[in-house]
């Protein structure tokens, strides 16, 4: 290594130990404010379609859902379906479900809501509805004139969740559940919340309570849920389904996350264009931060290139120098993020109707973020910095 | 063929400069010769040009006409890399300002320039050596905010020195001092002159300072008026 190149370390080694604290403080926490603007409106983004998908999953339709194969009705043998589904790899487990349109009544109120009759035990395996019981217990596969209805539905006395709910149905309640003709009381044995709208706009009975209500039902299932092993491998669990001889049409999660596509893909946009904003703005901000720095030090590069240190090393130096408090900045912004708004925001999630909303760091976009604050760190000192070893040495050291 | 012992040979150097619509000659057609171990003084009024011409020799400027031989070789036309190697290895340059990186100690702004030459071990023993010449032996470590502008003056000197220049250039270097450090800068300048045969060129309005020279030069209204 040529000696001359010590001397841009040299001088950012002294520039860092004797500068001004509080001056360097405050530009590393700028540009740290900077890098978390940039990722906050991301993270906040990929956090709602991510829950949004995590919703879909958890509560509707599992990684998988299965219906009839063309021109059936209904899944046959659901039970055996659902046995030979999950010895196929990669499936953790399999719930049978039926689906119908049903009318439920409630002291005078009336609603049109979809009712679905599932086996509990098979059911808890593959949606965590069970894990969202506000009020009462969720179901038991003995029982035969219960129902768990969603807080949607349940409302409340004094503000309804919404104006057809039953504001105010609770646990112990009676309603009446009306299906093609038949026409049973059910006791509401409990209320779930899952935050999203959709899902709390569901109902459940066991499949014997259906049973009871609609014979002809019976040994029927509209849906089949799977629970894959891992998120990401449903197209592969899918081609062994197929593979294996299980009849029937095959639906994973993204594809039921289609239907609330111009939701995520505006949510898309819009993300796209605060970041476009969020770039802009970072970038004005660093450029302002590291060029006001270095053209308060256009004496000090007017004496460096008088003495005759070479104008690349002074670029160098004040280049390394923007370089060094942008990964500062990187490190601080990071750390702040991750240490604080990251678990602030686990803790205390965003409420919106499709669910509870925190934030979600996409690795690759964090990297592209971060290498996005330095490198405009770095042109915001190269500008500058060539600006004054272009001007006369007099005019740099006289500021001129 | 130069004569070997002519460092600087100034021919006819015009410098002007635009102030906004009025153009300043500062320099007008000035000529001179400086030889090997001389100790020049130029002189005279503010706005003379004394230090628009120190600047030219200095290489810190660009004559707009005639031209500058250092040691022979054209510095006027010369790309600006060159001229900023000759800076570093047979120019030295003092402020009267000092113009010290305020975030280097004592040694450190002394030793900087060899630093672009030399191993850094080797760059501080000498700034050591030069700090200790200037009597700042234990002022090495200080930085320039916490030494006296007598202080600061005498490290801009040994910085001046540091890769042995061929000619040492001083712009009114006791302007902002007070009168024994005066004193002191100006004996570091007459040893350095007549016990280690450094060429200098020293820019001054001091009238009491001219006796340091060998040779006097008197500028005004941008050319050169007197001389001996």
């Amino acid at each position: 290594m040529r000696t001359d190149k010590r001397i841009p370390f040299f001088l950012i080694l002294r520039h860092l130990r004797r500068a001004n604290k509080w001056t360097l403080a405050l530009i590393i926490f700028l540009l740290a404010i900077a890098f978390i603007n940039l990722i906050f409106i991301n993270s906040l983004f990929n956090g709602v379609i991510e829950s949004n998908n995590q919703q879909i999953i958890a509560f509707r339709t599992g990684n998988i859902s299965m219906s009839p194969a063309r021109g059936q009705e209904y899944v046959a043998e659901p039970l055996h379906t659902v046995a030979r589904i999950e010895e196929v790899p990669g499936v953790e487990a399999a719930a049978a479900e039926t689906e119908v349109p049903g009318n439920l009544e409630f002291k005078g109120a009336k609603g049109d809501y979809s009712v679905t009759a599932i086996d509990p035990v098979s059911e808890k395996k593959v949606t965590d509805v069970s894990m969202k019981m506000v009020e009462g217990s969720y179901l038991q596969p003995e029982d035969r004139d219960g129902i768990i209805i969603g807080a949607e539905i349940a409302g409340e006395k004094d503000n309804g969740a919404r104006h057809l709910s039953f504001t105010g149905a609770r646990v112990g309640d009676r309603l009446t559940l009306v299906l093609d003709g038949g026409k049973r009381d059910f006791t509401i044995r409990g209320v779930f919340k899952t935050k999203s709208n959709e899902a709390d706009d569901r109902t459940f009975v066991t499949r014997a309570a259906l049973e009871g209500v609609a014979p002809e039902l019976a040994g029927t299932a509209s849906d089949i849920i799977i629970k894959t092993d891992s998120t990401g491998n449903e197209k592969e669990v899918v081609a062994r389904l197929e593979a294996a001889g299980v009849r029937g049409t095959f639906f994973t999660w993204q594809q039921a996350a289609e239907g609330l596509k111009i939701l995520t893909d505006s949510f898309v946009t819009i993300n796209t264009l605060l970041t476009v904003v969020g770039f802009f703005i970072a970038a004005v901000t660093i450029f302002i931060i590291i060029y006001v720095d270095i053209t308060h030090r256009r004496q000090e590069i007017g004496i460096l290139r008088a003495v005759g240190v070479k104008s690349s090393l002074v670029v160098s130096t004040y280049v390394l120098q923007g370089a060094i408090y942008s990964f500062g900045g990187v490190l601080l912004g990071t750390a702040l993020y991750f240490g604080i708004i990251f678990p602030y925001f686990r803790a205390y999630p965003f409420q919106i109707p499709i669910g509870d909303v925190t934030l979600s760091v996409n690795p690759g976009d964090f990297v592209f973020r971060a290498l996005t604050v330095v490198a405009v760190a770095v042109l915001s000192a190269l500008i500058p910095a060539i600006i004054a070893t272009r001007k006369s040495i007099l005019d740099d050291i006289l500021g001129r | 063929m130069p004569d070997p012992e002519d460092v600087i040979v100034v021919d006819s150097i015009d410098r002007t400069y635009q102030l906004g619509e009025v153009e300043v000659r500062a320099l007008k057609g000035v000529s001179l010769t400086v030889r090997r171990g001389d100790f020049m003084v130029v002189t005279g009024r503010n706005g003379s040009g004394k230090s628009t011409l120190l600047h030219q020799l200095g290489l810190l400027d660009r004559p707009t006409a005639g031209k500058i031989l250092l040691n022979g070789r054209d510095v006027t036309v010369m790309h600006e890399r060159d001229r900023n190697h000759l800076r570093l290895t047979d120019l030295g340059y003092i402020f009267q300002e000092f113009a010290l990186i305020a975030e280097l100690t004592a040694i450190e702004n002394v030793m900087l320039p060899s630093m672009m030459l030399e191993k850094t071990g080797a760059c501080r023993e000498r700034a050591r050596r030069l700090l200790a010449a200037v009597e700042l032996r234990g002022q090495a470590d200080h930085l320039p905010s916490q030494l006296s502008g007598g202080e600061q003056q005498k490290v801009a000197i040994a910085r001046a020195l540091m890769n042995d220049p061929a000619v040492i250039f001083a712009d009114e270097p006791t302007a902002n001092l007070d009168l024994v450090s005066a004193r002191e800068v100006l004996d570091i300048f007459h040893m350095l002159n007549k016990v280690a045969d450094h060429t200098i060129v020293m820019v001054t309005h001091e009238s009491d300072e001219t006796v340091y020279g060998n040779r006097l030069m008197t500028l005004s209204d941008g050319k050169i008026i007197d001389e001996n």
